[in-house]
């Protein structure tokens, strides 16, 4: 049993659906991404499993535990980071997250030591102004902090990098890539290249259900026939190339799968030919071209 | 309780490092000597225009500690709306934000935060309301005989428990309103709702303005017991709009 479980969640706004039978199974200290486009539902999943908004149909399971609408208990095991994190503007990051702790009922050394540490993890030991005068990244990085504080076991992050310089999402992608060992991390985005970058899981979102999910192995080996690519020095030859197996070429080379030509026979090929190739790489199914299959577009 | 204690003294700082505490005592302090000082120098007022005003002589008799009550509940209605004005916000201002839903998903119980806020309104008001009436007494009573006044306790009870329905109103309101406007509406629409109602003959004994009639109480001209209606009708939609605003808010989802 994974440490969050959803089973046939269903959650309308009026007319709109937005989830229509969700199934979800997260195993402990992966790093899961959710991925869909604008508008998928992955922020009402999220609210969801925290009890902030009430489902319509299914169920929900947090470290056993079923969730229950206006009731936050289960989110005693839960860190959570909204996508655009707002606290207390008159307090300081030190005394926020005093004021979180004793919210999860730490104990006050407990909060001194975790607060120091975390504080220091995330790159604002230093900062000791009110919250008022803060950027964007700033809040996000306090953000991770008071989710990670009570040491929970499942870290939920709501598009954690959107609107982020590129230094500020390499730094939040670090920051949730080292929590992978104290919890499981669960983050939104529609930025495909941050699921690539940290992600060991993800599960696509689309038109109210899960399309597709699984490990990141998984989503990029499962699709179909493994495809390469060459590109060689002189057009000469990627047009004799071409002709001799029937393939096309692009401006990134000469893509083919091993059911048009095996890389032996067009190694051989190559070789008979006196062609040096520039590349032969096999190509890694991208996120995007997954995204872009099963979404249709 | 730990989680009611911390979310109250969140409230305090609030009050405190917003400036709405400060702003909030100098007008309820300013308020408490604009009543004595006006009621004293109403007479030296008049006479340095000359005792005439666009031709009609007029005197003013000598103030009595009357006349300083009267203009501290004459301005009591400021200092009401002020403090209204101040904290119609309170919650709706969080579901804005989305700060409270950080303590939320912590784990805070949803009547953790209703209780903490009701019970900094209420704190505040009753001591705003009481310092203010305190510093007017004093005034008073430095300058003139305070037994002239009838039931001078009773009024500003009266008017500290029709405040105190307001802070109710102002849960109820903020648990099933979206935003800011709402709450304002809502407290807008019973004041003024009650003032034109309280025109009525027999409707305006019922209802809760009829406490803010401190005139009539202090001149003797309504006595207690006359008040005694609109005083258990008050105390009773303070708590029913309490309580109706606690289920309200665990109700509520927060988006």
């Amino acid at each position: 049993m994974g440490i969050l479980e959803i089973k046939g969640l269903k959650k309308s706004f009026g007319a709109k659906t937005v989830l229509d039978g969700v199934d979800l199974d997260i195993p402990e200290h992966s790093i899961f991404g959710f991925i869909g486009p604008n508008g998928a539902g992955k922020t009402t999943a999220m609210k969801l499993i925290l009890g902030l908004i009430k489902a319509d149909g299914g169920e929900i399971t947090v470290a056993g535990e079923k969730v229950r609408f206006g009731q936050t208990d289960t989110n005693r095991h839960i860190g959570y980071l909204p996508d655009v994190p707002e606290f207390y503007s008159f307090m300081t990051s030190r005394e926020y997250l005093r004021f979180c702790g004793e919210i999860t009922g730490l104990e006050d050394n407990d909060i001194t030591d975790r607060t120091e540490e975390l504080l220091e993890a995330v790159g604002l030991s230093e900062e000791k102004r009110r919250i008022k005068g803060w950027s964007r990244g700033m809040k996000q990085r306090l953000g991770i902090a008071q989710a990670l504080l009570g040491r929970p076991r499942l870290l939920i992050c709501d598009e954690p990098t959107s609107a982020l310089d590129p230094a500020g999402r390499h730094d939040i992608l670090e920051i949730l890539r080292k929590a992978r060992s104290q919890t499981t991390v669960l983050f939104s985005t529609h930025i495909l290249s941050d699921i690539e970058e940290i992600s060991t899981d993800a599960a696509f979102l689309n038109g109210g259900k899960i399309v597709l999910a699984g490990s990141m192995d998984q989503l990029r080996g499962g699709f179909g026939e493994e495809k390469y690519r060459l590109v060689l020095s002189l057009p000469e030859q990627v047009r004799l190339t071409e002709e001799h197996f029937g393939l096309t070429s692009s401006p990134e080379g000469i893509t083919f799968s091993e059911e048009q030509v095996t890389v032996t026979e067009l190694m051989r090929f190559l070789a008979d030919k006196g062609f040096s190739p520039l590349k032969l790489e096999r190509c890694e199914r991208s996120l995007e071209d997954i995204f872009e299959e099963v979404i249709g577009a | 309780m730990k989680q009611y204690s911390c979310f109250f003294r969140k409230e305090f700082l609030a009050q405190k490092r917003t400036s709405k505490l400060a702003v909030m005592l100098i007008v309820f302090v300013l308020l408490g000597v604009i009543a004595p000082a006006t009621a004293k120098l109403m007479p030296k007022l008049f006479e340095s225009f000359g005792g005439e005003v666009s031709g009609l002589k007029i005197t003013v008799e000598e103030p009595t500690a009357f006349a300083s009550f009267q203009q501290f509940f004459k301005n009591a209605a400021i200092g009401l709306i002020a403090f209204a004005a101040a904290q119609s916000g309170i919650f709706t201002k969080e579901y804005a934000s989305g700060t409270l839903i950080l303590a939320l998903t912590k784990g805070m119980r949803r009547r953790a935060v209703l209780v903490s806020k009701a019970l900094i309104l209420a704190l505040m008001w009753t001591v705003l309301w009481w310092l203010s009436f305190g510093i007017t007494l004093a005034g008073t009573v430095f300058f003139w005989d305070i037994s002239v006044v009838n039931d001078l306790l009773f009024a500003v009870f009266g008017y500290w428990l029709f405040g105190l329905m307001f802070v109710s109103l102002t849960v109820l309101f903020s648990a099933v309103s979206k935003g800011t406007a709402g709450v304002v509406g809502g407290l807008g629409g019973v004041y003024f709702g009650n003032m034109i109602a309280g025109t009525l003959p027999k409707v305006g004994d019922w209802l809760p303005i009829k406490l803010t009639a401190a005139d009539a109480i202090l001149n003797g001209s309504v006595s207690v017991s006359d008040c005694i209606p609109a005083a258990i009708i008050t105390g009773t939609v303070t708590i029913a709009a309490f309580i109706a605003g606690a289920i309200m808010f665990d109700k509520r989802a927060m988006q």
